[in-house]
């Protein structure tokens, strides 16, 4: 018999997870212990974490040592993702793990530098000058019958609610849905763009107000999620025909994952009702889970899922491509948050929106 | 008499420690966010070790730590015992030691039902071992406080036997809190009502309607006392109403499926072999059902029962106004029917399609789906038919509006639910036509329209499955197989049902037919996984397979009789 092909779509709809190893600040490997090193790389897709008695070997769709670039992590991670995005599908990055992991420097770049050629940038600031390559080349071929018109918003989920970067004026703003056009922030502000160097201005405008408000608003940065999205439209003209084409490329610095109190990444610790009148207030999460465990549809359960999984709960499985850069620290004291980031990530893979179908399945056969 | 001065210092100590951990620490700067608790934590320390300076002096004065012991269920001890195991539950369950955690927690809840049944008088809270004598705390204070205690206790046992998947356990430990909370007033009551209203639908999950109904009543009389108090600033914003409202909302959407979930347990119940109602069923049920009622009440004891006298008397009078009994006729689901029927319209109030699209075809879809069970209790195969249409009508401008780049699973979902119903309704035309002694052209017509219409949204739902090169799946993932199988196998049906007197269109019909039943037979045989979720269809597809060749050769012969 012949070997059974996975066919493209089947392989290309699964989450891809990327783990990318940062090399320790200077100086700590040093004073860290033995070695100082909770894993090593074995190759470009499995890594091993030298837990105790035994070591566990992890597997993903690609790992990242050390000495990796920039440019080879943008091409080997979000390359795909904005080529994709030009074929209309909606595509997201996530960077994932602890703070200090290097999310910040994987998705932007080094912090200090506000400069857009910086050869140290990140995938953010890569994707823009792809994107807008490809949009360029696109022009190129088809001449005038086809345009694209490019818009961006850039908000912050902390706390559960939503603050909109572009315009730090704003007070909270809401998620809708919308029959076409689907979930959005009601009110958020959209910046039209026309070069990647344009992106790149509004990216860092929003990073500063960013960093603004985490220090006179009291937010943690290491505690909000930041989402820049752009929005590309093509319109094609053919005769009489107009064709549209929309699709949306999400870029997501997530919170640091030792904060992500209310995920089921914590483990097995009790919440603690507080001396405080209100206490117990964790009981629905008890609940709810209760009720998941079911895993029946004919059910429902009255707390929503956060803000942040809302979102983008279209870039989960169906029909976007999604990737999840797993960052983490090496050294031996981020043994447990390394442990527990790899977990995640392993169990990423196998998220996806399943297409429940609502069918009976008695009777009417014959 | 020093080791006296030096217990009221002790004291002294301690209650500054308390109010500066509890209250100035909420009022220190941000720049020294923990300035007050570490004050507390130096002074904790300085008791600690007077303590211990008194205790080797054998005057020990607290019987806590080791001493505590065979004292355990005096009331003075009892509290600090029992938080003291609390803390040490959620001290073990940090070190992801669950069954530590575990074994004290219950040894808690064993101490507290052992001092209730020999003793039951309100002991010292353990703050009063440091109070003066002219301070201690009322009675009613003291239970108060120990009670509390009592329910953190049950609070952390149901998340500990959630994380040890005991999920009855867990459930009714959840329960019992709840009823706890309310007891002691110890609730907030649209989070109580919310938390009672989501315990339903794990009571769903086990099929316990009367515990069910009995925690959804409690939810809606509960939340309503939300509106009646006003908030602790009473300044509620446009925002605070919104969020009520849409509470509201979400409890009615428990509602609806709770009024879903009988209507449709009680339809397996009632079914025959071929799905449609079994008489022979019916009359035994109703029968068994006569005979419980003489002996009833017996299972109400079983549950536990939220709130006192005039909470519980509310949510009694709630109870009465739907059944949680199995309906056995298309009267008693008619009744089921109308109520869940209310809290869509109350549950689509609030989400409106616009701003709430996946909530909002949620409740259609769980509207539909009252419908489309109500139908299996309807005899009359006309209204039968109607009741589809109603479907129809609700589900089709929907699917029209909706754009399937964000909302792909929906969309596939209103493809299926709408090729499903025109499939339905067609059966149900062809049986009205069958009563007949011909069939008129009107009724083919009609037949033959609904069998177009189905094979329409099951081709868009195979169609969502291609790729963006429009190409069909070499390999079906493991999620759409199933639905996709038998997509393809009721349009081969459906090719074989268009009723036409052309003969060449007759045999391209079950030419298609016959192509679409061969897409099973091979599939399976490429694939032989998924043989398991199609058996019934891929069995009835073999024979099709087998036999359709040898009609189509018979209908042309009749066609070129010469050759």
């Amino acid at each position: 018999a012949l070997p059974l092909l996975n066919s493209p779509s089947v392989e290309g709809d699964a989450i891809k997870v990327y783990v990318r190893v940062r090399p320790p600040s200077e100086g700590t490997a040093l004073t860290d212990g033995d070695q100082g090193l909770c894993l090593s790389v074995l190759s470009s897709n499995t890594i091993r974490l030298h837990s105790k008695p035994e070591p566990k070997i992890f597997t993903f769709d690609y790992v990242a040592n050390m000495e990796t670039t920039q440019e080879s992590v943008f091409s080997s991670v979000a390359k795909n993702i904005v080529e994709s995005c030009m074929n209309g599908y909606n595509g997201t990055i996530f960077a994932y793990g602890q703070t200090g992991s290097g999310k910040t420097f994987t998705m932007m770049g080094p912090s200090d530098s506000d400069n857009f050629t910086h050869s140290l940038r990140g995938v953010i600031p890569r994707s823009f000058e792809y994107l807008f390559f490809l949009i360029e080349r696109e022009k190129e071929k088809a001449g005038s019958g086809k345009s694209f018109l490019c818009k961006c918003s850039f908000i912050e989920i902390y706390n559960e609610q939503i603050f909109d970067l572009l315009d730090s004026a704003s007070a909270g703003l809401f998620l809708r849905e919308h029959i076409k056009k689907g979930v959005f922030v009601d009110g958020a502000v959209e910046q039209v763009l026309s070069s990647a160097a344009e992106a790149y201005q509004v990216l860092t405008m929003g990073w500063r107000n960013r960093r603004v408000a985490s220090t006179s608003m009291n937010r943690e940065s290491s505690r909000s999620h930041a989402v820049f999205t752009i929005t590309v439209e093509s319109m094609e003209k053919n005769n009489e025909i107009v064709n549209i084409r929309s699709s949306l490329l999400n870029l997501v610095d997530l919170a640091g994952s030792e904060r992500q109190k209310d995920t089921h990444t914590e483990g097995l610790r009790l919440k603690e009702a507080g001396n405080i009148n209100r206490s117990l207030s964790c009981l629905g999460q008890v609940i709810t889970a209760l009720v998941d465990v079911g895993n029946g549809k004919q059910r429902h359960i009255c707390y929503r899922d956060s803000k942040l999984t809302f979102l983008l709960r279209d870039s989960l499985g169906g029909n976007a491509k999604t990737c999840i850069i797993a960052n983490v620290h090496p050294g031996s004291r981020c043994f447990g948050e390394t442990l527990s980031t790899l977990n995640f990530a392993q169990r990423a893979k196998l998220i996806k929106n399943k297409a429940v179908v609502n069918e009976d399945t008695q009777g009417n056969v014959s | 008499a020093a080791a006296g001065g030096g217990w009221a210092a002790v004291c002294e100590k301690f209650r500054t420690a308390r109010t500066l951990s509890a209250v100035e620490s909420r009022k220190d700067p941000e720049t020294e966010p923990y300035r007050s608790k570490y004050s507390a934590r130096a002074l904790l320390q300085e008791v600690k070790q007077l303590l211990s300076a008194a205790e080797e002096g054998g005057e020990a004065r607290l019987g806590g730590g080791r001493e505590a012991g065979p004292h355990r269920l005096s009331p003075d001890c009892v509290s600090l015992y029992i938080q003291a195991q609390n803390n040490l539950g959620i001290l073990w369950s940090e070190r992801d030691e669950i069954k530590t955690a575990q074994t004290y927690l219950e040894s808690a809840e064993a101490l507290y039902n052992q001092y209730m049944k020999e003793d039951g008088n309100p002991p010292l809270d353990p703050s009063e071992h440091f109070l003066a004598e002219k301070e201690k705390l009322t009675d009613q204070e003291r239970s108060r406080r120990f009670e509390k205690a009592y329910t953190h206790t049950l609070y952390y046992l149901a998340q500990v036997y959630q994380h040890l998947e005991m999920i009855e356990k867990a459930a009714q430990y959840c329960h019992t809190t709840l009823k706890r909370q309310l007891e002691y007033c110890g609730y907030y009551p649209v989070e109580w009502a919310l938390n009672a209203a989501t315990l339903s639908q794990y009571y769903l999950s086990k099929q316990c309607f009367m515990e069910s109904r009995h925690c959804l009543a409690a939810a809606s009389v509960i939340f309503s006392q939300a509106g009646q108090v006003p908030s602790a600033e009473d300044n509620e914003t446009e925002q605070d109403q919104q969020d009520l409202r849409q509470r509201k909302a979400e409890i009615a959407r428990c509602w609806i499926k709770y009024c879903l979930n009988l209507l449709q347990s009680a339809r397996k119940l009632l079914e025959d072999n071929i799905g449609e109602l079994d008489p022979d069923r019916q009359l035994e049920l109703k029968a068994q059902r006569k005979k419980e009622e003489d002996e009833k009440e017996k299972g109400r004891k079983k549950a536990v029962l939220f709130g006192t006298s005039d909470i519980c008397d509310s949510v009694l009078a709630m109870e009465e106004k739907v059944s949680s009994v199995y309906p056995l006729d298309f009267q008693e689901a008619r009744e089921i029917f109308l109520v869940g029927q209310n809290y869509v319209q109350e549950a689509k109030e609030f989400f409106q399609v616009d701003g709430y699209v996946t909530d909002h075809i949620e409740i259609v879809q769980d509207h539909s789906a009252l419908f489309k069970v109500l139908a299996f209790f309807e005899e009359d195969y006309e209204r039968r038919c109607k009741m589809h249409k109603r479907r129809i009508d609700m589900l089709e401008p929907i699917y029209a509006d909706l754009n399937p780049q964000y909302y792909l699973l929906i969309s596939r979902q209103l493809q299926f639910e709408l090729a499903d119903t025109y499939y339905e309704m067609m059966d149900l035309k062809v049986a009205i036509g069958n009563r007949l002694e011909e069939l008129d052209s009107h009724t083919i017509k009609k037949i033959n329209s609904l069998a177009q219409l189905a094979i329409k949204y099951y081709e868009l739902f195979l169609d969502s499955l291609r790729n963006p090169d429009k190409v069909f799946p070499e390999e079906l993932e493991e999620d759409v197989l199933r639905p996709a199988m038998v997509a393809k196998f009721h349009i081969a049906r459906l090719y074989g049902k268009l009723i036409t007197s052309d003969s060449k269109k007759q045999l391209e019909n079950m030419q298609t037919s016959l192509e679409y039943y061969a897409f099973l037979v091979d599939y399976c045989e490429k694939y032989p996984d998924a043989v398991r979720a199609v058996e019934t269809e891929l069995e009835l597809s073999k024979e099709m397979v087998g036999l359709l060749p040898t009609r189509m050769e018979r209908l042309r012969a009749k066609l070129c009789p010469f050759i």
